[in-house]
């Protein structure tokens, strides 16, 4: 009887420690004064601000993903992406290395994948607004898709949903151009950001940290090209499938967080 | 008692992995969009498709020429031709092979004198003292695993493995330095870092290895795959399972996804669908979490 009493209690113990600790983390997160720089938030809201007025943009942009593996060894995968957004319900993105190249179509009514180096390709209907999408698109497929902080309709909200601190750092040129260097702190991830310095706020760079992630991988964007006219047809958004290409079946895995099989 | 504590140890490292461990949970790397994003509800569990638990056929599998050749760039190339179908009734035994032949360092199985792997699970004999740290390095594994293919980046990480330059149908006339023998039904083979020799009077071919036969370390790079509370290992193309002495070859389970084909995969469609087929194993392409992954079914 002892020892069951012994055993049950070790068990809940142990169930309970990780919750406990994370529980007095966030106390200890919350007592602590939040640092808050005016200037970045500042300038923050005029580039989302100027973002989220441009009805239609275009950008060009080198990405990086690091990966650690279990040796703890850290490693750095890149693409190239083109982006053509036109709101509220216009999307394109085009994610492209010499192994890898993959294009996503949103017209408002249907999200389109397709892999152009296996030429398949794969469909599924979506919410008739981008922001509505781009959660579906996430939560019952688990489709990850990079600088869609871009396309959302109201960029400064969903940056600074979860904002714990803000920094300034001053002017540093990014692709030779002056930028404002700020700097945001969140309880998983930190991000910094680069707004060219000027009438137009472009966003020029932006770091993802994955701090409480093994080895803290970071995302990284370089945005290299930046087009806010109105160039971008109506039919770039309509998916038209390539010669021979196969239509495959969109599935989510659960361990992504999606909820589609 | 000691069995018990055993058990509310397991218990405990699940609930810590699975519940406090937040960067095992899903997130969104490439966007602050779903870091910010209220949390999602968990998902309903997926039905385990069936798993094949036939105990392997230990038959060797024919060797098949090359259908799709890999793009490898700055790597040394080896020789590249068809070589015949061996039948394993006849054996070729390694006297066999020209004497100019350039048989570098080859061990048995049993001489591991290299340290292990970084990415090899802990061989099998430590099993009694390995519990814990297995079951962390797995759920870590998989997590990771997963990543990497909703950001396909496995066709890039596959590159820097010693595996991915080869594939069956290949010939070479000398061994990789730290090769280890293997021998299989009284029938030599050797083994490098997911590659498979046999000997031929020429050198050696590179062949798909035999179900059954054991390997004393992973090749490098292998994924992790939980089926039915079987793990299994996946690298190049072959499956493994941890037994004694290692890691021994078996068929693919059904119902696991890849994100990259074997490399002597060939396209088959079957009823208007389009499959892959490699060494008995049938593959059917999906888009998973955004991106072209393979999950093996039975023969259509």
């Amino acid at each position: 009887m002892n020892r069951l009493f012994f055993i049950g209690l070790l068990s809940l113990s142990l169930f309970c420690a990780p919750g406990a600790i994370r529980l007095a983390a966030q106390d200890q997160t919350k007592a602590a004064p939040a640092s808050i720089s005016p200037r970045a938030e500042s300038l923050l809201r005029s580039a989302c601000q100027f973002l989220a007025e441009a009805r239609a943009f275009s950008l060009s942009a080198e990405i990086g993903r690091e990966h650690v593996d279990e040796a703890g060894h850290k490693v750095q995968f890149s693409r190239s992406v083109r982006m053509d957004v036109r709101r509220p319900d216009g999307l394109r993105i085009e994610i492209s290395s010499p192994l890898s190249a993959r294009g996503f179509w949103y017209d408002g009514k249907t999200l389109t994948i397709l892999d152009r180096k296996r030429n398949c390709y794969s469909d599924a209907p979506m919410p008739p607004m981008l922001d509505k999408a781009l959660e579906a698109a996430r939560d019952e497929f688990g489709i990850d898709l990079p600088l869609i902080d871009l396309a959302v309709s109201d960029p400064y909200k969903n940056a600074t949903a979860k904002v714990q601190t803000s920094r300034y750092y001053g002017i540093s040129p990014v692709l030779g151009v002056p930028c404002h260097h700020l700097a945001f702190t969140q309880e998983n991830v930190d991000w910094q950001i680069w707004i060219e310095d000027g009438p137009q706020p472009f966003i020029r760079k932006f770091v993802i940290t994955h701090k409480n992630s093994p080895g803290s991988p970071e995302f990284t964007a370089l945005i290299t090209r930046w087009d806010v006219a109105d160039r971008v047809a109506d039919s770039d958004f309509v998916f038209e499938r390539p010669p021979g290409a196969v239509k495959i079946e969109m599935r989510a895995d659960e361990e992504m967080g999606g909820s589609k099989k | 008692m000691k069995k018990n504590l055993k058990l509310v140890a397991r218990l405990a490292l699940g609930v810590f992995v699975f519940w406090g461990c937040p960067e095992l949970n899903a997130a969104d790397w490439s966007s602050l969009h779903g870091s910010n994003s209220a949390p999602r509800e968990a998902p309903a569990a997926r039905p385990q498709p069936p798993v094949n638990r036939e105990p392997p056929a230990p038959v060797v599998r024919a060797v098949v020429p090359e259908t799709r050749p890999i793009a490898s760039q700055a790597r040394p190339q080896p020789q590249q031709a068809p070589i015949q179908s061996r039948a394993h009734s006849q054996p070729l035994q390694p006297q066999q092979a020209p004497a100019n032949r350039e048989t570098q360092v080859s061990r048995e199985t049993q001489i591991v004198d290299r340290g292990q792997l970084p990415h090899a699970a802990p061989a099998a004999s430590n099993r009694s003292t390995e519990p814990l740290q297995q079951l962390t390095t797995q759920a870590q594994s998989r997590a990771a695993a997963a990543d990497r293919r909703r950001s396909d980046v496995d066709e890039d990480r596959r590159q820097s493995f010693f595996w991915s330059d080869f594939h069956p149908g290949m010939r070479t006339d000398r061994l990789p330095e730290g090769c280890h023998r293997v021998n299989f039904h009284n029938h030599p083979y050797f083994y490098f870092e997911g590659v498979y020799y046999d000997s031929q009077p020429w050198g050696y071919a590179i062949i798909a290895p035999p179900i059954g036969v054991v390997v004393p370390e992973l090749p490098p790079g292998a994924e992790i795959m939980v089926v039915g509370g079987t793990v299994y290992y996946y690298a190049g193309g072959v499956f493994y399972i941890q037994q004694p002495g290692g890691f021994g070859v078996v068929a693919a389970p059904i119902g696991v996804d890849v994100a990259v084909l074997p490399p002597n995969a060939t396209t088959a469609v079957v009823n208007g669908m389009v499959y892959y087929q490699a060494d008995g194993t049938w593959y059917q392409p999906i888009m998973l979490n955004g991106v072209a992954s393979y999950v093996t079914v039975p023969q259509p």
